[in-house]
């Protein structure tokens, strides 16, 4: 019994272009007839169907391995999968002459399997998670003499498989396996070895290394030692007929594998762009030496799979990324469940607010709480730091600030509560500017406390001037037992109130000028009159305008409260 | 898998080119559910460049030949490649599907 070959893929419906793949390796390998080569793949692949179906009906989809064997005159392939076992009571036997509506029920794969092969054999485990496996045997019909010998249209076919590969979406370790597969196979070799690149390191390292189809732990070369670092650095073909007659050639590998090299083929993987990415060697042409035809087919062969293994990549690093923006998508939608769902509306108040995560989640946050009647908890806070652990930073001090107003704590106790929940609470060091105010929608107060944040810009309508606005407090999440000072203003009809973070003002133009809090003070008073919101708007616009071409780096959060009118009782005491 | 098709006599021709696999099938199920929802039962399948079908592509193929059937139509198949044929013959398809070796011979069939 002879190793030919294994293949280890997820039973997924995408990977039966590589189990094909992998069965036209076997079948090269061993110079099978078209005919045999046809039934073997068809009868593979409605095995395979039957496994991504049956034994992994659900979405979560297990591995499958594939072995292949040559025993005597056979051809055999295993296939084993860790899933539900096939109740044979269930299988139907397929009736040939059951009207065509019954037929394509079911049943066609095992028909086919059966009426293909020349044995079958299937084991199934005791329960789930337990190997099944699912034998198949052929009678290995060769294809008729002087085709073992590829010609040039079979040559042209090897290649259009390795370049068929390249567009196909496959793990680039499968991929490197089959390349392998096919190069070892295509050129009659005993062995090969792909070394890829790592650029970073100046090493190549040996990414599959076919041993009878198994791969063995990692090597690692310098890029110009030995012979694959040689053709790494020089991009030249090497052809060497008599290793040990080579002084490049390091013989520790043969010493500690117990393998015998004698005649080495490498070739460098050079991309379009004329970039060695990696070198492939094959050891041991089975008929003599590697001949000037080899080198070509090789050169050629090479070429390709630099494309397929550059494709496969890019795939698995857009993969990652897909998977990567749907998580931020959906962490986004939660985080935006945390800001208020609406915009509060009081009669003789106006509001209005803009949050703009950079990424797709921010460390910025604003809040208006309920407190009861006629008052109103307003918050702005911009976390340390950005992405996903600011996003998750600022769940933890929403949480924490709304904890303490709902208890109706003051502004200053909010912060300093906070302060030491999130200290005790975290080892991040993370923290987080915050301003709180509580606003009395009848008389216009606004009783606030400041840790850190940039001070709130203040519009007096009666004197058209803007006032800097904060009190004496450091951000929230720094130090233990650290005190926030109490403060209080009144808002008087025509005022506009402005919170924002520095995503705001620190933004920067093409000078790499900074908006500034001057630039913010003048839009302010320029654009009093507007709604809140088209305020907030008019603000955010300039911002963007002012920053032109510049990427933007820092999240943006603005809270516009304006007081429109005389509300009811606005000549109220201070509550 | 590559597939054209034309209109000849309001029957629809379409020529294959490629693995009529699980792939294949998704696309071939497409191109002729597309033409049967457009009312066209009257279909003929150049196959000559197929070389591989499996359970999925004979399952989509006896699918619309049932549907076009059930509309006064057909589905009529031209140049199987003897794998393919056999393949047929395997699963019992062949005495439902009527194969033409050309397609001139398989649009004359429908009048």
């Amino acid at each position: 019994m002879t190793f030919l070959g294994e293949l280890r893929v997820q039973a997924r419906q995408e990977n039966l272009r590589l189990i094909s793949h992998f069965v036209h390796g076997i079948g090269q390998r061993l110079s099978l007839s078209e005919r045999a080569l046809f039934d073997l793949e068809l009868a593979v692949e409605e095995a395979a169907t039957n496994i991504i179906h049956h034994a992994y009906p659900g979405e979560d989809k297990g591995q499958m391995l594939l072995t292949a064997h040559e025993v005597g005159d056979f051809v055999q392939i295993t296939l084993t999968d860790w899933g539900v076992p096939l109740d044979p009571s269930r299988v139907r036997p397929f009736d040939i002459n059951a009207p065509l509506e019954v037929r394509i029920k079911g049943g066609m794969g095992l028909h086919f399997i059966h009426s293909l092969m020349d044995a079958v054999e299937r084991t199934t485990g005791p329960g789930q998670g337990q190997p099944n496996t699912l034998k198949l045997v052929k009678l290995i019909e060769r294809a008729s003499p002087g085709q073992s010998a590829m010609t040039p249209a079979q040559e042209l076919s090897a290649m259009r498989t390795v370049s068929e590969v390249m567009t196909s979406n496959i793990k680039l370790d499968d991929l490197l396996r089959l390349i392998l597969n096919k190069l070892v196979t295509t050129i009659n070799a005993e062995r090969g070895t792909i070394y890829l690149v790592d650029e970073e390191r100046g090493e190549l390292w040996a990414r599959v290394l076919l041993e009878n189809g198994e791969p063995v732990p990692e090597i690692r070369l310098k890029i110009g030692e030995g012979i694959a670092g040689h053709v790494a650095a020089t991009g030249q073909i090497l052809n060497i007929a008599d290793a040990y007659a080579d002084p490049r050639f390091n013989p520790q590998f043969d010493q500690l594998s117990g393998f015998r090299t004698r005649s080495i083929l490498t070739a460098p993987m050079i991309n379009p762009q004329q970039k060695v990415i990696g070198v492939v060697q094959l050891l041991n042409k089975k008929d003599g030496p590697f001949t000037f035809r080899d080198e070509r087919l090789l050169t050629a062969m090479a070429a390709q799979a630099a494309i397929s293994i550059e494709n496969a990549r890019l795939y698995q690093q857009e993969i990652q990324q897909q998977l990567l923006n749907r998580e931020l998508e959906t962490a986004h939608s939660i985080q935006a469940s945390f800001l208020p769902d609406r915009i509060p509306s009081h009669a003789g108040w106006d509001f209005g607010a803009f949050w703009c995560p950079i990424r797709s989640v921010a460390g910025d946050f604003y809040d208006f709480y309920p407190l009861g009647p006629g008052r109103l908890g307003v918050v702005i806070a911009d976390v340390s730091g950005k992405g996903i652990p600011a996003a998750l930073f600022m769940a933890l001090s929403v949480t924490v600030l709304r904890y303490g107003m709902s208890l109706d704590l003051p502004p200053d106790q909010v912060l300093r509560q906070a302060n030491e929940m999130i200290i005790s609470e975290q080892r991040s060091r993370m923290f987080a500017t915050t301003f709180v105010g509580y606003l009395s929608l009848r008389s216009g107060e606004l009783r606030y406390a400041c840790g850190g944040h940039n001070p709130a810009l203040w519009y007096h309508a009666a004197e058209g001037t803007v006032d800097y606005v904060t009190a004496q407090g450091v951000a929230v999440g720094i130090f233990k037992g650290a005190d926030f000072d109490l403060a209080r203003l009144r808002l008087q009809p025509g005022d506009v109130f402005v919170l924002y973070t520095d995503g705001i003002t620190e933004v920067l133009n093409q000078d790499e000028e900074e908006f500034g809090e001057e630039r913010l003070e003048k839009l302010i008073q320029q654009h009093h009159a507007l709604p809140a919101q088209a305020l907030a708007e008019r603000i955010l616009e300039a911002v963007n305008t002012f920053a032109g071409a510049q990427e933007l780096f820092d999240d943006a959060t603005l809270v516009v409260i304006k007081r429109t009118g005389e509300s009811a009782g606005a000549e109220a005491p201070p509550s | 898998m590559n597939i054209s098709e034309r209109e000849q006599n309001g029957i629809i021709i379409f020529t294959l080119d490629g693995r009529v696999d699980s792939e294949g099938a998704v696309d071939l199920d497409l191109a002729l559910q597309t033409a049967v929802s457009e009312g066209k039962h009257k279909l003929v399948l150049e196959m000559a460049q197929v070389r591989y079908i499996n359970s999925a592509g004979l399952r989509t193929l006896a699918d619309i030949l049932t549907q076009v059937r059930a509309s006064q139509g057909d589905l009529k198949l031209v140049n199987l490649h003897p794998r393919v044929q056999r393949v047929f013959q395997i699963i019992g398809f062949d005495r439902f599907f009527s194969t033409y070796p050309t397609v001139e011979e398989a649009v004359a069939s429908f009048s």
